[in-house]
């Protein structure tokens, strides 16, 4: 289920749409689909694919009805769209019973806090009861369904025993954390100053990763492919660490420390040149509080 | 134990294994083999051909060298499906194998799924499994990967009077020979918006008979409970107990409790759930 987007429905609100006038709901009809996948796109973050992907997923799946896609208009324009796929079950072997999956769920923003959502909800309700569904349901986090869907529809998490098992594979997405995190670093006046005294080179040991380099500058910090023939340090990460990047910076700054205390993150030359490096970080530290 | 037909045309050597993608007419061995893997959970979508062809053959981005194949003399020991983004949607591997040997198909399928999402340079590769299968998760920690807590299904019941029917039937072998008390639920929404019966009849007896919102109807004995709390019974997300304990659930008169606890637990979803990414996603 797109639970920040009936989250964000729900919460968020515009002048335009108070104004807006009554809210239609009506089933799906051809030459929908690229609306629907426009007010997708607009409320996905991140984008969320295209009128082929949509198709597939919707009205390709065998045993698609029109009633499975409703949409809602406000003074003949679509503003946003409910998405249900009918599938059986499993309770337990031999025992199926039919669910509602569903999932993208959009209202633009400008026509949210118009309580569309809920008057979809009771719609799509009353319809699947015809039809003869039993469950209606989504995938969400336990924690939104808790603090929202369970308040507001009564939707329950079943407790689950599924789990997941992540592993980062190449560089882009630790280049795009170091990058972020380094932006966040360089805000601090006393951090460039720093930096801009003594610019920093790490190299990087990463288990199953090619050789890369972090350069840290008072313009930018950023991680780069192949080794830097002129690095003050060199680093080796337990690939445990990498995982810590798909949180957030503080956990991925708690990991780093604690796997540096317990030995598992090694710094070669760090008591060669890390003395020297301290006391260069901390005097251009200080000229810009003395400054 | 019977064997199962997961058994492909052209064979390779009987005692060899072998590694390969999809080729046609695989997915009758392919679904077969995950509703025999999964056939102990609940949660999940039940596998056919043609709901299998739909939901990864077709689906946009996915290739054939995608879905990777282990089998040896022609029967498959596992398959994963590798979906954008290196989220694999399926992972099955045969049950009837021992652990040990289990955790070693695990591994040479995830090796290859692995070799398959670099290849198609994915910066992440995803597995959603049961945490109970320890082999699966043995393989997967001993490769390097990290157990995160996943999104997962959340639900709520439509139809209450068409699921306990359902249950009931399906369980009918359970209800005790003679046990036939009949049961009024006075049916409040709870945190529920759409509550479509407030009275739910139940007679057991063969068959057990289940109607909505009967008209003067006699019942044994009345429970007065919550949509809401009846999905929490039904779902294990509460006890009888505490639900009659904090008074989420009365039953009147107070001698039919041990009925209506007998009449609950023939409705409790015992199974551990699991639900895999291709699942609706």
């Amino acid at each position: 289920m797109a639970g920040s987007n009936m989250n964000e429905a729900v919460n968020a609100s515009s002048q335009a749409g108070r104004e807006a006038g009554k809210v239609e709901l009506r089933e799906y009809a051809s030459g929908d689909e690229k609306k629907i996948v426009q007010i997708l796109s607009r409320s996905h973050a991140n984008g969320w694919g295209d009128e082929k992907f949509w198709r597939w997923k919707h009205v390709c799946r065998s045993g698609f009805v029109k009633e499975d896609v409703v949409v809602a208009s406000v003074n003949n324009e679509m503003v946003g769209c409910f998405h249900g796929a009918v599938l059986p079950l499993t309770l337990e072997a031999g025992l199926e019973v039919p669910m509602n999956f569903e999932g993208d769920f959009a209202v633009l923003p400008e026509y949210r806090k118009l309580g569309i959502p809920d008057q979809a909800h009771d719609l799509i309700s009353h319809r699947l009861l015809e039809r003869g569904v039993m469950l209606r349901g989504g995938f969400t986090s336990k924690e939104l369904n808790e603090r929202f869907y369970h308040k507001r529809f009564g939707y329950i998490f079943v407790p689950t025993v599924t789990t997941q098992f992540r592993k980062i594979l190449g560089l882009g997405l630790l280049q795009q954390k170091v990058e972020a995190y380094g932006k966040r670093l360089l805000a601090h006046s006393r951090v460039r100053q720093a930096l801009n005294r003594q610019p920093l080179m790490l190299n990087l040991r990463l288990e199953n990763f090619p050789p890369c380099h972090i350069e840290a500058t008072e313009q930018f910090i950023r991680l780069r492919e192949g080794s830097s023939l002129t690095s003050d340090l060199d680093v080796r990460l337990p690939y445990g660490t990498l995982g810590a990047l798909v949180q957030d910076e503080v956990t991925l700054a708690r990991s780093i420390i604690l796997n540096f205390l317990i030995g598992r993150l090694r710094i070669r030359g760090l008591l060669r040149k890390g003395p020297r490096l301290l006391i260069s970080l901390c005097l251009g530290a200080m000229s810009r509080q003395s400054s | 134990m019977k064997r199962l037909a997961v058994h492909s045309v052209g064979s390779f050597h009987p005692l060899i294994t072998n590694i390969r993608n999809y080729r046609p007419g695989d997915e009758e061995l392919l679904v077969a083999l995950w509703n025999l893997a999964y056939a102990d959970y609940a949660g999940y979508v039940k596998r056919t051909a043609a709901h299998w062809r739909w939901c990864i053959l077709e689906r946009p981005g996915i290739d054939t060298a995608d879905i990777i194949i282990l089998e040896k003399g022609g029967d498959v020991l596992g398959y994963g499906i590798l979906g954008l983004n290196g989220t694999v949607l399926e992972l099955a591997v045969d049950p009837r194998l021992s652990a040990g040997r289990r955790e070693k198909v695990a591994e040479r399928v995830n090796n290859a799924l692995e070799e398959r999402s670099r290849t198609r340079g994915d910066e992440m590769i995803s597995f959603e499994v049961p945490q109970i299968d320890e082999a699966i998760c043995r393989a997967l920690r001993r490769a390097g990967y990290r157990e995160e807590t996943s999104e997962s299904l959340n639900m709520a019941i439509i139809d209450p009077v068409g699921l306990i029917r359902k249950i009931l039937a399906h369980r009918g072998t359970r209800i005790s020979p003679g046990w036939s008390p009949s049961f009024l639920l006075e049916v409040m929404p709870g945190h529920y918006r759409f509550c479509p019966y407030r009275r739910v009849h139940i007679q057991n007896g063969s068959p057990v008979a289940v109607t909505a919102d009967p008209i003067n109807a006699m019942a044994d004995y009345i429970v007065g409970i919550a949509l809401s709390t009846l999905a929490d019974l039904i779902f294990r997300r509460t006890t009888f107990e505490s639900a009659l304990k904090a008074g989420r659930i009365t039953v009147q008169p107070i001698s039919g409790l041990q009925d209506v606890a007998t009449l609950i637990n023939l409705l409790i979803i015992d199974k551990p759930w699991y639900t895999p990414h291709a699942d609706g996603r």
